[in-house]
């Protein structure tokens, strides 16, 4: 088998979850975010949402902490770097294997 | 899952940056600012020059106070109105600096940027936002060039007609956006001042009115909008996981 389809086979499959690897993109690209506003740019219920952070948190790629805004608790959410570097390599990983199933330009 | 908010060619970093804008707070601390000290200066200008440095003074401790610290000041305000409603997300960064500045200034952020970004580097460099650079910046600028037109009558309406101008296209394409339709009250209202009848050094506070008149009234629009979209959120809405 070529190798750059079998890359495809060892793809971190935590991520490759469509809700998680939207989690991990909102996260990575916001920098930091509460629960609510993943439940709203992500679509997810809240149930679902939870059971993803805690998949993800158990991985040890996200962190979430409980702090306070002003009066108000927040469930703030945060990729670690372990998250970060997983998600970059998935990231390289599913291009390369996307770049090679491209086909030539015919002259 | 819902896909439509998975938009692929607006980057999370940027939709973040966005949110910051979505109750017009940000808009409204620098509107009241301007608007308050432009109002009260030329208040003072009519009635007594004595207290007019003071108002000065005041604007520029008021103005240094909102430059250096307007994200917790405003995150405050966010915390009681927008966190319990639509969530909370880290606020947006200034740019970095190293970028090439004439570059940077002059093009919207959508084009400066590949949309592979995302994949090849930190996309949380995608939650920056230049709207002090484009917005605030350019209203204090055209201060500061009426001041130099002497208040001259025709002098001032035109700079307030190029400063909306310069607002409308500095900030195309960037995370707070301005249609024509929306900066055009603030050419208008530049080209009607230039029918009242005014002091030269009253006349050289009107960017600062209307400048400031206008982001009020973006902010305030857009806040209101807000709250009629987003109702108060019911008690324990507040995720847990």
């Amino acid at each position: 088998m070529n190798p750059r389809i079998q890359e495809v086979s060892r793809l971190d499959r935590l991520i490759h979850e469509p809700a998680r690897l939207v989690i991990m993109m909102v996260l990575q690209g916001t920098g930091e975010a509460d629960f609510l506003y993943l439940q709203r740019e992500c679509g997810l219920t809240q149930g679902n949402l939870s059971s993803h952070l805690l998949k993800l948190e158990e991985a040890g790629y996200v962190e979430i902490e409980k702090k306070f805004k002003g009066k108000r608790p927040l469930t703030i959410c945060r990729l670690t770097s372990v998250g970060e570097e997983s998600l970059a390599s998935y990231s390289r990983s599913i291009v390369r294997a996307l770049q090679f199933n491209q086909r030539p330009k015919r002259p | 899952m819902n896909i439509t908010n998975a938009e692929l060619t607006v980057s999370p970093g940027r939709r973040a940056a966005t949110y910051w804008f979505a109750d017009g707070l940000e808009e409204i601390a620098f509107g009241l600012l301007f608007f308050i000290s432009g109002a009260a200066g030329l208040l003072f200008s009519h009635w007594s020059h004595r207290w007019l440095g003071l108002v000065i003074l005041i604007f520029f401790i008021g103005l240094w106070i909102l430059l250096c610290a307007d994200r917790p000041i405003i995150e405050s305000f966010k915390a009681r109105l927008t966190y319990p409603r639509t969530g909370y997300a880290r606020p947006p960064d200034n740019p970095e600096p190293d970028q090439d500045i004439l570059v940077d200034f002059l093009l919207p952020a959508t084009r400066r940027r590949a949309p592979l970004t995302l994949w090849t580097a930190r996309a949380v460099d995608e939650n920056v936002t230049s709207f002090k650079a484009r917005t605030v910046y350019v209203l204090l600028a055209a201060s500061v060039a009426t001041e130099l037109g002497k208040g001259g009558r025709w002098s001032t309406a035109t700079i307030l007609v190029v400063t909306a101008l310069f607002v409308f296209v500095l900030n195309r394409g960037e995370v707070r956006a301005y249609s024509f339709w929306t900066v055009f009250p603030m050419a208008l209202a530049g080209l009607l001042s230039a029918a009242v009848e005014l002091p030269s050094q009253s006349r050289q506070l009107l960017p600062l009115v209307i400048g400031g008149g206008w982001l009020l009234w973006i902010g305030s629009w857009t806040l209101v909008r807000y709250l009629r979209a987003h109702s108060k959120p019911d008690i324990g809405r507040e995720g847990r996981s």
